[in-house]
């Protein structure tokens, strides 16, 4: 049941000690107002969280200021026409509220004789602020990045997007954690059954903390059993801005600078924001290559062991012959061989992950080239599994979005062991049962293979865009993502007259 | 949302049915062709089509009489008892369908890419990964070929670009030799590689488009037909009547034989195996779709599998009696000649004329009314 603020200050202030007990970063403050001194109020923090309160330039320390030179007689009045009407303050009518409030990282303010308490923003939690984007480097283009806090995101995104059909909704997740969890999407454009469903599935489900986006997307994802993501992840402001101009929506969350796109396929997972911003030649033959790149990322260890086990009449012979000399003194079968490659480099991509900066780009010389070597020369692998192996670690990391390069290194795995038990059968079984999978796999109601599949239900328009990017200028229609009759994203002024 | 909705594409329909037509027929046909006309098969290819798509125009007007599915379709014209044991007869039809497609398969693994491999634990396997594609329902499953379809096509295209330089034009003459009774043996031989357009009687229900079924289904043959014919020439070409007449597989074999240029490759047999593999799994597949569909029509079973393992189970037992029985597919062939055959095409006729008949009396008992 919850508490009401009332009139009576002590009351709020016993009320607000017991809740906050054995809260030491809690600071509070009681102070008289009024120029005669008499108006008693109570302040309360989180500490670092709120600035100086007597700076003119902080919305605390203007209203403060004013409430000093009122007289007392006039501050509830104050309060009661004015309160409302002041940019960034937010009236609370239970405790509960007020506390949850406070908790966001504003001062919380209690006035004798006024029942409600006021949120007053300041600067809020500390947070890492804006910053050039770790992952989903471009060429050309803005590499600002997501912060940690959902409020700059959102700015960051309205910044792109300066119109008021961008909507922000609003819910929180987490019941002790209160997170966060903003829905923008562009009014006009988004698939009301999209941003039901979305909605619905936040609703489904109670957790006590939400630490990252990572927590919302799997616990909304339809098939959690899939190794590919459901959610498209950016780090990128620009990319998220493009996605709610296509009819998408995203989700950010507080505390999380990975932002959550959907809903997603696999070319979404391939395309990267500079396909647009460079010219179509090089942007399609970059596509292209990633698109090669993120089949070989799963397939190239598989296929080697397939022919070199069981298919050596594939290869001409003076090629299975220097495979065969370079082969020489392993004592490993292949598949032994290729797993202690893989493995080492998935250790070391984990190392290189865990260590700090400076330090990761040592490991990968060290890991490299030193072990890589040494391995060849102790005769533990060949040269060409360090080559097979290096060839699929390039591969998947042109895949431009980790997570979905991740169903790609484990699968990569479900390959190995099929060509080594079956050779180029096991090669034919994993890829139709991966192909089976995404075929049935769905984002949001969305097939997985879009627009691969069912280009007809878009006038074929976004074929387009898919293994190539043709000129700008032809790309005139929004993806199957928008709703129906506001497809049309571009046209020439020629054309209006 | 557009998925789910238990619809397909006209595109996925005629790809599905391209490659359930062009699969089994490229890999057995040009053998048996060779053997029965010659160089005249090219020209069995021909007649068979025009005959084909005769039967699909037959098909295409009991379609267009059809409301609901086949099933409620032949319930209405031929009660209730009729069209249940014409449903077992078509159930039979497909099982056995299914099962010499996974025998054909599962030799063709173990003959190109596994030769010490047990035919019970591939079929075991092809059974499987068919039932996780089957399962999730026949969007995905269209799906699943829509995407497959130009990427088995175009390195086939290829390759018979490549094996087109060596093609030896001698071979395929002389022309019009063949007796009219080898000329029809032939036809006949090849038409019953185009049966499996009847299909498009069992893909009403799932069809976006219902009406323009028949159009596609006659597209999808006349394209299997011309890659049925291009693929005989060339071969006709490199083998000659007699080679190709002696080989299996000769299809695959040509594969073996196409130099790639660049000099990576020695041959590409084993890859072009794929091609066969995937278009004989949708065709597998496809058959174990609609027999597990009509037993949940018979059961009336509503949100289980049992019927798709059923179907599965049969499939697997009716593939392991191919295997086993060294007569059981000259006893297929039997089958179909002298009972499939004849019931696939005078069953749609006779719906044919019942609907009209129906059609005829609605009419004149309307203007009696009047």
């Amino acid at each position: 049941m919850p508490t009401p603020v009332t009139a009576n200050l002590q009351e709020n202030i016993d009320h607000f000690h017991q809740l906050f007990a054995d809260s030491a970063d809690i600071k509070t403050r009681r102070m008289k107002l009024g120029k005669d001194v008499k108006t008693e109020c109570f302040i309360a923090y989180v500490e670092v969280a709120v600035g100086n309160m007597l700076l003119e330039s902080s919305v605390l320390g203007k209203l403060l200021n004013t409430l000093w030179e009122m007289p007392s007689d006039r501050i509830l009045m104050y309060l009661q026409e004015n309160a409302m009407g002041i940019s960034d303050l937010t009236e609370y009518e239970t405790m509960e509220e007020a506390a949850t409030g406070m908790l966001t990282g504003d001062a919380i303010f209690f006035v004798d004789g006024y029942n409600r308490a006021l949120k007053i923003k300041d600067k809020g939690y500390p947070n890492m602020g804006v910053k050039e984007t770790s992952s989903e480097k471009v060429v050309r283009g803005s590499n600002e990045g997501f912060a940690e806090s959902i409020k700059v995101n959102t700015a960051l995104i309205r910044k792109r997007l300066r119109t008021p059909k961008v909507k922000v909704r609003e819910v929180f997740a987490g019941t002790r954690s209160n997170t966060n969890v903003d829905l923008v999407y562009m009014e006009d454009l988004v698939r009301p059954e999209l941003l039901a469903a979305i909605q619905q599935r936040l609703s489904e489900f109670e957790i006590d903390a939400v630490g990252d986006s990572g927590v919302i997307e799997q616990l909304t994802e339809g098939s959690w059993y899939s190794p590919f993501p459901q959610f498209q992840t950016t780090q990128r402001p620009d990319r998220a801005a493009m996605a709610i101009a296509e009819g998408r929506i995203v989700l950010l969350t507080d505390n999380s600078p990975v932002a959550l796109l959907l809903p997603t396929g696999y070319n979404s997972f391939i395309q990267t924001s500079d396909d647009y911003y460079m010219r179509w030649e090089i942007a399609s033959f970059t596509r292209m290559l990633r698109y090669i790149a993120s089949v070989l990322a799963m397939v190239l260890p598989g296929l080697y062991l397939a022919v070199t086990n069981f298919h050596t009449q594939i290869l001409p012979t003076d090629l299975l012959l220097s495979f065969a000399a370079a082969r020489q003194g392993v004592p490993f079968p292949a598949l032994v061989e290729i797993l202690i490659m893989e493995l080492a480099f998935e250790l070391l991509r984990e190392a290189g992950v865990r260590l700090p900066g400076a330090m990761s780009s040592t490991i990968g010389i060290v890991g490299g080239l030193i072990i890589g070597q040494a391995a060849v020369d102790a005769n533990i692998v060949s040269p060409i599994v360090v080559i097979v192996v290096a060839l699929t670690a390039l591969c998947s990391f042109a895949i431009p979005n980790e997570e979905f390069a991740t169903a790609f290194r484990l699968l990569k795995f479900g390959f190995i062991f099929l060509c080594a038990w079956l050779g180029f059968f096991g090669f034919l079984m994993s890829a139709l049962l991966v192909l089976i999978h995404l075929s049935h796999l769905e984002s949001f109601g969305i097939p997985y293979l879009m627009p691969f599949v069912g280009p007809d239900l878009n006038d074929y328009k976004d074929q387009r865009d898919m293994l190539l990017r043709v000129p700008l200028g032809k790309l005139w229609r929004r993806p199957i993502y928008t709703r129906e009759h506001a497809r049309r994203k571009l046209r020439w002024k020629k054309e209006k007259e | 949302m557009f998925s789910n909705n238990q619809k397909i594409s006209l595109r996925q329909i005629g790809r599905l049915l391209i490659l359930d037509l062009f699969g089994l027929g490229s890999l057995l046909l040009p053998g048996l062709l060779a053997k029965t006309a010659g160089p005249d098969g090219v020209f069995c290819i021909l007649a068979a089509l025009a005959a084909g798509l005769v039967y699909v125009w037959v098909l295409g007007r009991v379609l267009e009489r059809m409301k609901g599915d086949y099933y409620s379709f032949m319930r209405s014209h031929l009660g209730v008892v009729c069209s249940d044991i014409l449903m077992v007869f078509y159930l039979f039809l497909f099982l056995l369908t299914a099962a010499f497609v996974l025998y054909q398969l599962t030799t063709l693994i173990r003959v190109w890419l596994l030769p010490q491999g047990s035919y019970h634990w591939i079929s075991l396997l092809l059974v499987m990964v068919a039932a996780y594609a089957t399962i999730r329902g026949l969007e995905g499953r269209a799906r699943i070929y829509e995407i497959l379809f130009w990427l088995l096509l175009a390195p086939l295209l290829v390759m018979l670009a490549l094996a087109a330089r060596t093609v030896n034009v001698d071979y395929w003459t002389p022309v019009c030799f063949t007796e009219p009774q080898e000329f029809g043996q032939g036809t006949l031989l090849v038409f019953l590689f185009f049966l499996p357009v009847f299909f498009i009687l069992f893909l009403k229900p799932y069809c976006g488009k219902p009406q323009k079924l028949a159009g596609c289904g006659a597209r999808s043959l006349g394209i299997a037909s011309g890659l049925l014919a291009l693929l005989y020439l060339i071969l006709l070409g490199n083998f000659g009547t007699k080679a190709l007449a002696a080989l299996k597989r000769p299809a695959i074999t040509l594969m073996s034989m196409v130099k790639l240029p660049g000099g990576f490759f020695a041959r590409m047999d084993a890859f072009m195996t794929a091609i066969w593999f995937f278009s004989l799994f949708a065709l597998m597949n496809t058959s174990v779709f609609y027999g597990s569909h009509i037993l949940k029509e018979l059961f009336h079973e509503k949100r289980t599998h049992y019927s798709l393992l059923a179907a599965l189970a049969g499939c697997y037992v009716m593939g392991q009696w191919f295997f086993a029985y060294g007569e059981a597919v000259g006893l297929f062939v039997k089958f179909l000649l002298w009972i499939a055959t004849p019931a696939l095409i005078l069953l749609p006729v006779l719906l044919w004329i019942l609907g009209a008949c129906r059609e005829k009396q609605g009419g004149a008992k309307r203007r009696k009314t009047s």
